[in-house]
């Protein structure tokens, strides 16, 4: 089951085409601050975008030198064909990078289905009033798009798939709780990725049957120095991969492809559309989403929870939110105990020998 | 073109004016610190804050408000943000962010271990409060995070969003502007236990229509550089909206605007051009390059060429702020004010043809994403729509590393050579 996950990560916009051939609608979205819930009531299939080791060809022509290249890199793809598949894209006002790409995937790509989210900067109650109104509007573009209501039962019913996504994924991480864990990080990181180019009810299915596998199997890791992986948007478990081919084990992860993508649950109790509103505001929030202690809260607690020996910082280049936090985070860490190593990348594979060396030379320091 | 008697080339100069009132703005700029350091004295508070934060209720409060965009302006023109830059990168914070952020954070480092620049327009104190906002990008509450490391002080965060796609003459819809003054109350609030001292309503009234007044006075002055030839460049303008951008709301910024709409109406009515044989006219887009704003006579000098507008800083049609609703007039005017590719696209269009505009010339400061991302797309769609020549720069607003000279001006030399072209 971990080996259909993996594969599924691999092969994952092949993946969803044959999804759409045999079911329909795809809508592409970026960050994990749209809740795909509404476009799964829709009965469309959400996609996060997301990029690749291929080398830059074309959006060079068209992105400032400063882009994120994470984002440079989806816009890419898209612009040779390789999103093609999708139906459209819902597009939330996460960072400065994301933001801009909006007017230019439109005109370059042309989706059939476009939307923008706007999305409140700080957590106060008239922020979660004002993200409302937001999904309202978002649902009734979706309306309007499939030609029929999204009512509140198909919502709440989604929001219980979602859930039990969130649920299993918290299990399946927790199985690297112990010394040594049973889930390597890459494992866990194509585990979570794989589930964001498939239904969430086949990825229930595929993560209960990984978590009984991984459960019964024997360790094929060593106990050794457990490191925790923080930063956004790690598209590439071959970074993962690299950093535990250092002899370590990435035991947790605080990314935007991890963890804070399935920490918080919706409320079930609350009217769908609010319980949203509510959950996606108040979620572990990335830098990009005032204040900052939240996160800094749920790095702590991981790290402790996970008996975490040093913290490695993934920062992609240019990007703002995690840039202006790391020198603040570094201190936070030092004062909990913590070593930080800050590891910039890219987002072209490239410089690993670079990236080998530094690592190599933090784990020595942690003293592995 | 220098000889070689003359010593080393000056690659960076100030900016020559036409305007006799932009003369009066650096003495103005000075005078805001003085009042900063005053209230200082007096025990009145300082507080320090980017775009996006209403300054009438500040002033309104007797609260000195210290813009520090503008600062960091200051920094760059007095030559000295390259090193306050790398302060700043040596305390961990990378060289490819805002380089207004950067410079600002490298005077905060000095302030707290005694060291203050006075040939910075006297320098700014240290804050009181920090106020941020989060309309236009994400360094502007990341910024104000870093500067709470610097200084024990409170932080106020509003958060202000513009509708996606909104068109230049469009207003934010009600929610957008609902969810602007829902957070004013908490702000008065904040500046209330701060100051000690209640917010005076009548006195944020008369501030709101200061307010009102200097923005229809300075778009008279856009309507008035229509003509032709151009009466008031964009080198002046970098220096004319000052008040605009740091005054806000004051009786100061009002007689200001009077001055400017004056000279400019008069050398409009005697045809003075900024200069005699104006050949080209062209638009500026982007944030100015604040250590060497001579770059746009370099146009003049040596192709005849003027900036008669620009997107940068654009108030050529500001709402009509209403003093008796003067929360929800400062959220109709701060929530259109960060607009996407699209909008400076549509907005390019628009003055080219307003102002008979022979070219453009972008800036691409390289660390503000906000006012460069989308630059090449925009000279790509006006390219298609409109068949206008476009130059992209490359450097920076402030960090003067990234700017190189003999590079950029071959590049004008090039795009004026297509200009020529395009206009027989």
């Amino acid at each position: 089951m971990l080996q259909t996950l993996e594969e599924t990560y691999q092969r994952r916009r092949e993946k969803v085409k044959t999804h759409k051939k045999d079911q329909g609608l795809a809508m592409g979205y970026f960050c994990c601050n749209v809740p795909e819930e509404i476009v799964h009531a829709a009965g469309i299939l959400p996609v996060r975008i997301l990029g690749s080791l291929d080398p830059i060809t074309e959006a060079d022509a068209h992105l400032e030198t400063i882009v994120c290249p994470f984002v440079r890199s989806c816009f890419d793809l898209a612009l040779k064909g390789e999103y093609d598949f999708l139906s459209g894209i819902i597009l939330p006002h996460s960072c400065d990078s994301v933001e801009r790409i909006y007017p230019i995937w439109n005109h370059y790509i042309k989706p059939r289905f476009s939307h923008y989210v706007n999305l409140p900067h700080t957590a106060i109650p008239s922020a979660v009033e004002f993200y409302l109104s937001e999904l309202i509007d978002l649902r009734q573009d979706l309306e309007t798009f499939v030609e029929r209501p999204i009512s509140d039962a198909d919502l709440a019913n989604s929001i219980r798939v979602y859930n039990e996504n969130r649920s299993l994924l918290r299990e399946l991480y927790a199985l690297r709780k112990g010394d040594p864990p049973l889930l390597s990080g890459a494992e866990a990181l194509f585990a979570a990725l794989a589930g964001t180019s498939m239904s969430k009810e086949q990825h229930n299915e595929l993560l209960r049957q990984t978590i009984v596998e991984v459960q019964n199997r024997e360790s094929r890791l060593q106990g050794r120095t457990r490191i925790l992986l923080c930063g956004s948007e790690i598209d590439n478990v071959e970074f993962v991969q690299l950093i535990e081919d250092q002899g370590v084990n990435v035991v947790a992860d605080d990314l935007c492809t991890g963890s804070r993508y399935f920490w918080d649950s919706v409320d079930e109790k609350k009217e769908p559309l609010a319980a949203l509103a509510d959950r996606y505001i108040n979620k572990i929030p990335c830098p990009r989403t005032y204040p900052p202690e939240k996160r800094f809260e749920h790095i702590r607690q991981l790290a402790a929870d996970y008996q975490v020996d040093g913290v490695i910082l993934h920062t992609m280049k240019y990007c703002d939110p995690h840039l202006y936090d790391f020198p603040i985070l570094r201190r936070r860490l030092e004062e909990a105990g913590l070593p930080l190593l800050q590891l910039e990348d890219d987002h072209s594979g490239a410089a690993t020998g670079q990236l080998r060396t530094r690592i190599q030379a933090f784990v020595e320091m942690l003293g592995g | 073109m220098t000889t070689a008697a003359s010593g080393p080339i000056q690659t960076t100069s100030k900016s020559r004016k036409s305007l006799a009132t932009s003369n009066e703005v650096y003495g103005m700029i000075k005078q805001i610190y003085r009042n900063a350091w005053q209230a200082k004295e007096e025990g009145r508070k300082v507080a320090w804050l980017p775009f996006g934060i209403p300054l009438e209720l500040l002033y309104a409060m007797d609260v000195a408000p210290v813009f520090i965009e503008q600062f960091a302006s200051v920094t760059a023109a007095k030559k000295a943000a390259v090193d306050l830059c790398e302060i700043a990168e040596a305390d961990g914070y990378s060289v490819d962010l805002c380089s207004y952020a950067r410079s600002t954070i490298g005077y905060a480092h000095k302030m707290i271990r005694g060291e203050i620049d006075t040939s910075l327009a006297g320098g700014i104190p240290a804050p009181d409060l920090l106020i941020a906002s989060s309309t236009i990008c994400d360094p502007r509450i990341k910024w104000f995070e870093a500067l709470i490391e610097y200084f024990d002080i409170p932080l106020f965060v509003l958060d202000v969003h513009s509708p996606p796609g909104l068109g230049r003459r469009e207003e934010p819809s009600q929610r957008y502007v609902d969810y602007f003054v829902s957070q004013m109350p908490a702000l008065v609030e904040f500046l209330e236990a701060q100051t000690g001292k209640k917010l005076e309503m009548n006195r944020l009234r008369e501030a709101v229509a200061n307010a009102d007044r200097a923005a229809q006075l300075w778009k008279e002055v856009y309507e008035l550089r229509k003509s032709v030839p151009s009466p008031m460049g964009t080198e002046d303008l970098f220096t004319a909206m000052v008040p605009i951008m740091n005054m806000s709301g004051t009786k100061g910024a009002v007689d200001f605007y009077q001055k400017i709409r004056d000279e400019v109406a008069a050398r409009v009515a005697n045809k003075q051009g900024v200069i005699r044989d104006e050949r080209y006219r062209l638009l500026w887009s982007g944030l100015p390059p604040w250590f060497n704003l001579g770059l746009l006579n370099y146009f003049q000098d040596a192709h005849q060429a003027v900036f008669a507008i620009e997107t940068s800083y654009y108030r050529g049609n500001p709402i009509r702020f209403d003093p008796e609703k003067p929360f929800e007039s400062l959220a109709r005017e701060y929530c259109r004010q960060a607009g996407g590719a699209d909008q400076m696209i549509d907005l390019c269009s628009d003055l080219i043809a307003e102002y008979q505009i022979d070219g453009v010339v972008m800036h691409n400061a390289r660390s503000c994403k906000a006012a460069s991302y989308g630059q090449a797309y925009a000279k790509d769609i006006l390219a298609e729509r409109l068949g206008v020549p476009t130059l992209i720069i490359e450097s920076d607003m402030v960090d003067e590393r990234n700017y190189s000279d003999a590079d950029v001006k071959w590049r004008i030399d090039s795009f004026m050579e297509t200009v020529r072209h395009s206009k027989r």
